[in-house]
């Protein structure tokens, strides 16, 4: 399996305008320092709480919005990608790798470049009501990437979307509605084939079940398994309800305040999660089994505020194990064996051991 | 494909259009009130239409107002309403029953029009300003708030007088000016080349040719142009300002961002999804304000600044019963009185109308 | 065994008259809660979940229209009818007896006062009396051990205010600045405790806090707060952790589940989430197109589920290795809903007479209530 994306030092900071001179008051620091790679053809999922940066790390990847450092190499050779490793030591500065860059870093791209792009990464969105323009037919949400992108027009591209519509488990005789006249789980699967319609290769996948009910919840995972297999998709499954990411992903990523604390595979994770946060999450996940039921909630206080983070391991006021080094030294991602990623000082030092 | 297909396509394609309207129709039934400013509207613009029967234009400009010269020499005074003028005339004899049905198209035209162009510049300057944000959104705000700052009718005032009468327009050197800019900014992005170098070329050929000849246009205004171009003027930031907050709202919906991670671009992405999503509010401010504007411009006529003397204009009849105020003002009343009827209707029907168009548009208010 | 049933609704109907139609968002919904018991309601988004809830408060928003039923409720003993109190009977019944938890605990907070302030206006409405006394009694003490004799003002104020709660006179000498000052101190003191009690951390900074500074678990601890404050004996919450972090989450269901405990309250649970409602309830009512179609305890709900619908649920929770199974297409319109059981479109057993008749809904087993023709004949 080849590596489809490779993430280095990503950073999203969104400025606090305040005062009268409408200065920059501080920085909301939603993703920072963000390293992933991600394979072609898994399902690669991000947990993690609300306002932990999972949401604005996947939309940066796909170049919605702008990262403030780091890099996005996408679909890169691997010999180039030693090269820019090797530039990087030697020479951060050099315009060789500058020129390398320009050509396959994602965070460079500008304009036309970036345009382009659009149609190899797609984006779903957690809620369809608000992602589906509300004064649009369905036929014209569905056909907007084929045009923008100039791919096809008129009675072509209305082939290729009744086509997409009857994929996802809708069919002609939808084409002229508006949204609101569907349900929820309709309407995501307008939105679906709406991010489909332009054959991408990597789709991130904001939270797309968390506004459908159970019931339907199912039939999406289905649709996205099965689409995903057909298209030969890579997915990004960002969600915070991990029984969702169980099923689907391959390798999960856990995230907390802008950090990925911990990378695994699907079953090693949720067999034996390792970093603290991490135990602590799965573990607050309310098991529908009554006779599973927890004593006492696995984790105190609130997340902080990601304007000012925690020093160091930015989770240790919620430590249940923290030592000394964890207030002042921020833990690096180390392998501790068949590619499980944890940033933990604790787990590193027994791992030292 | 076959005709009938296309047909039905678009029958497909119109039907859950028909289901909104029928839905906005039920709304306005509800609501007697609307029904009323409907009916107005209605009957002003069938008056309008009918006006070349109603009252037939005895000069070739049907806008000026016939007068027997002959009586006017006898006695300048107003004569009360008589079976051949049903409105009785003003001082100098001019009548006042022409000027009132010929003066409804006067209205439509000051509205209407002024109410077009300022939604137009409003809409763009709010629009520029909402969605670049940042330093475009500053300068053009304060602009608009500098233009709200001036009390309207004193501005207005201001600027029908500050408005020259014989208008030049240095075509030329505005030629000059809007290719040298834009052939400027291409340079300085990064436009293709092939751009660049046909910009350049026709940037020298409009060069060359307007050296050769300039171009002037020259415009003679009358004193109702001036009193149309000081309300488009004028009338504008106020709609500048709810479009921009309407964009401002739009602009963080998670489609507008779909829409750009389809690769739409800019300009796409306001005229497809922006605008139909936010002008709503702003054509029911513009309904509201055609009355409103057709006030003030009356206003500016009973100010003497709006239309010339014999020109078919309601505020431009009040105006000449300024001349009476005082004692014999009960005597003359029909002189003002029944063109101010005609305004007050006019006016009472826009807002009825506005109202109407509120309760079927406001997004707060659609069916679920 | 003891069967004192706190809340009763049977056969509630209640419609909403749109443009498009009549919606029929509850059609013979039945439930009980007894008391001292949680119970949790679940089911689909637009089940008929909320307006069961906020018709248990007789507040039914704009278009609806009860339209028949009963919602028996216990007052000191007595069983009344909710649906036939007056207005006035239903204030007080409302925020006393029973109080509300809403999904959204900030549009509950008033943002232009401190947190303190707006849980001791509760306080202050339903439980003055106690203050008073409490504040009297203090100050009694006080001067009793300075050695002194008599009393002050502010105690002459608080035995008439005691003595004659509607005075006028009294009214306008409270307005006196520092004429309350032991009173509203008691109050205070009684903030600080029960925020305390909610588990929150440094309460008296808190206390002081204005609703925007609050996290949102932070936020839902205090409309909790406010809830509990005058000691209901029903607490509704409407998805009161839906909006939060599950690790804040799980904090918040102790919470209340502590709470319930400590207050002897009953305690409706509404949710969406089956993993939630394992958590925290006792028994279960599993609601469907504006119907209950099973209400059993908890324990016996998760292991032998009777209603196809609730088996459906069940088995369209993700598992692991398991391939993922749901419920065939999709909720209907209740402006339109189908004819008999409105599940039987959707469902695996349907028979003839299911497309015909409206089930019935009865007790199959002990306190296991199933509305499903599948079991009709068994009773």
């Amino acid at each position: 399996m080849s590596t489809l994306l490779h993430i280095k030092g990503l950073k999203k900071y969104y400025p606090i305008i305040g005062g009268i001179f409408k200065r920059k008051m501080a920085d909301v620091k939603a993703v920072d320092g963000v390293n992933l790679t991600i394979m072609k053809g898994e399902c690669f999922g991000l947990v993690g709480e609300s306002g932990c940066g999972k949401t604005t790390l996947g939309k940066t990847i796909i170049r919605l919005l702008t990262p403030d450092a780091g890099s996005i190499y996408y679909n890169i050779p691997e010999d180039i990608l030693e090269e820019i490793d090797k530039l990087e030591k030697e020479n951060p500065r050099s315009s060789k790798l500058r020129r390398i860059r320009e050509e396959y870093d994602l965070a460079t791209f500008k304009g036309r470049k970036l345009r382009q792009l659009r149609r190899k990464m797609q984006i779903v969105y957690q809620d369809p009501t608000t992602s589906l323009d509300p004064r649009m037919l369905v036929k014209d949400i569905v056909a907007e990437p084929l045009v923008a992108q100039g791919l096809a027009r008129g009675s072509e591209a209305k082939k290729m979307v009744v086509d997409m519509l009857e994929r996802v488990g809708l069919s002609e005789k939808h084409l002229c509605r508006y949204p609101h006249e569907f349900s929820g789980g309709q309407r995501q699967r307008i939105a679906v084939s709406r991010a489909l319609i332009v054959r991408p290769e990597f789709v991130v996948l904001d939270e797309p079940t968390s506004s459908v009910d159970v019931s339907v919840r199912a039939q999406l995972l289905n649709l996205f398994k099965d689409l995903g297999k057909d298209f030969g998709l890579t997915y990004m499954f960002v969600s915070h309800d991990l029984s969702v990411v169980e099923v689907i992903s391959d390798r999960v990523a856990v995230m907390y305040l802008g950090k990925i604390v911990e990378v695994a595979t699907t079953e090693e994770l949720f067999k034996e999660p390792l970093h603290p946060y991490a135990q602590g999450l799965f573990a607050s996940i309310p098991i529908p089994d009554p006779t599973r039921r927890r004593e006492r909630p696995p984790l105190t206080g609130d997340v902080p505020s990601p304007v000012n983070p925690p020093s160091g391991c930015r989770f240790h006021p919620r430590c249940q194990s923290v030592t000394d080094v964890c207030r002042k030294e921020e833990p690096q991602l180390v392998d501790v064996g068949n590619g499980h990623l944890v940033a933990c000082h604790v787990i590193s030092s027994e791992l030292g051991k | 494909m076959t005709t009938s297909s296309r047909w039905e396509e678009f029958k497909a394609s119109m039907q859950p259009r028909i289901k909104e309207w029928k839905f906005m129709f039920k709304r306005v039934q509800e609501s007697p009130l609307s029904l009323v400013g409907i009916a107005i509207i209605l009957g002003f613009v069938i008056l309008s239409a009918l006006s070349p029967v109603l009252a037939p234009p005895p000069y070739a400009d049907p806008f000026i107002i016939p007068r027997d010269e002959e009586i006017a020499k006898l006695s300048p005074l107003p004569t009360p309403p008589t079976i051949e003028h049903p409105f009785g005339t003003t001082d100098q004899h001019y009548d006042i029953y022409y000027a009132c049905i010929w003066g409804t198209i006067t209205a439509f035209r000051i509205g209407i029009t002024t109410v077009m162009v300022a939604l137009m510049i409003g809409i763009i300057i709010g629009v520029a300003a909402a969605y670049y944000g940042g330093l475009a959104d500053e300068a053009l705000m304060r602009f608009t708030d500098i233009i709200i700052a001036f009390p309207g009718l004193i501005l207005a005032m201001a600027l029908v007088i500050a408005i020259p009468t014989v208008f030049t327009l240095n075509v030329s050197f505005i030629l000059v000016v809007i290719f040298g800019l834009t052939t400027f900014f291409a340079f300085i992005t990064r436009a293709r080349m092939k751009i660049k170098v046909i910009l350049l070329i026709i940037f020298i050929a409009v060069l060359a040719s307007v050296l050769l000849y300039p171009l002037n246009l020259r415009f003679s205004l009358n004193n109702l142009d001036k009193v149309l171009i000081t309300l488009w003027l004028i009338g504008w930031p106020s709609y500048a300002r709810v479009i921009r907050g309407e964009v401002l709202r739009v602009k963080n919906e998670d489609y507008i961002e779909a829409a750009k991670a389809a690769g739409t671009s800019d300009l796409g992405i306001v005229i497809k999804h922006i605008l139909p999503n936010a002008i709503y509010p702003i054509i029911i401010m513009a309904s509201l304000d055609i009355g409103s504007i057709v006030l003030t411009a009356a206003a500016l006529s009973f100010l003497g600044l709006g239309a010339p003397p014999n020109y078919a204009d309601w505020g431009q009849i009040i105006q000449r019963s300024r001349n009476w105020i005082g004692r014999e003002l009960i005597r003359y009343m029909h002189v003002f009185l029944i063109p101010g009827i005609f305004i007050f209707v006019f006016v009472l029907g826009w807002n009825l109308l506005g109202d109407a168009l509120r309760d079927v548009l406001d997004p707060t208010l659609r069916r679920r | 065994m003891t069967e004192e049933r706190l809340l009763e609704i049977n056969g509630l109907v209640l419609n909403f008259y749109t443009y498009e139609g009549i919606v029929q968002a509850l059609d013979g919904v039945n439930l009980y809660i007894r008391d001292g018991e949680t119970l949790g309601l679940v089911g689909e988004t637009g089940c008929g979940k909320s307006v069961t809830s906020l018709s248990t408060l007789v507040l039914i928003p704009s278009p609806g229209k009860i339209e028949g039923g009963r919602i028996l409720f216990n007052v000191q003993g007595k069983k009344v009818d909710l649906l036939k109190q007056s207005d006035e009977h239903l204030r007080t019944i409302r925020g006393k007896d029973i109080s509300m938890v809403f999904q959204e605990p900030r549009v509950y907070l008033n943002p232009v006062y401190t947190v303190s302030s707006q849980i001791s206006e509760v306080l202050v409405k339903h439980r003055k009396e106690e203050f008073l006394k409490k504040a009297l009694e203090s100050l009694k003490q006080e001067r009793r051990k300075k050695g002194l004799k008599g009393s002050t003002f502010e105690m002459n104020l608080y035995e008439r205010m005691l003595k004659n709660p509607n005075s006028l006179t009294n009214k306008i000498l409270s307005k006196i600045p520092g004429s309350q000052r032991r009173f509203k101190l008691e109050v205070q003191r009684e903030v600080v405790r029960i925020l305390r009690g909610m588990g929150i951390p440094d309460p008296e900074r808190v206390a002081k806090m204005y609703p925007h500074e609050l996290s949102g678990g932070m936020a839902q601890r205090v409309v909790i707060a406010m809830a509990l404050a005058c000691n209901p004996k029903l607490l509704i919450a409407d998805e009161p952790t839906t909006n939060l972090d599950v690790t804040v989450q799980a904090q918040i269901l102790s919470l209340i589940k502590r709470l319930k405990s400590m207050f002897k309250s009953s305690v409706l649970y509404i949710t969406h989430d089956l993993g939630v409602i394992s958590e925290i309830s006792d028994r279960v009512a599993v609601m469907y197109a504006g119907n209950v179609v099973e209400l059993a305890d908890v324990y016996e709900l998760f292991k032998k589920p009777l209603h196809p619908y609730t088996r459906g649920l069940l088995e369209s929770i993700p598992r692991p290795g398991k391939p993922l199974k749901s419920i065939p297409g999709t909720v209907p319109s209740l402006l339109n809903p189908p004819s008999g059981c409105r599940f039987h479109d959707r469902c695996s057993y349907a028979m003839e007479i299911c497309r015909k008749v409206k089930p019935a809904f009865t007790e199959v087993e002990k306190d296991h209530f199933v509305a499903c023709n599948l079991y009709g004949g068994s009773k």
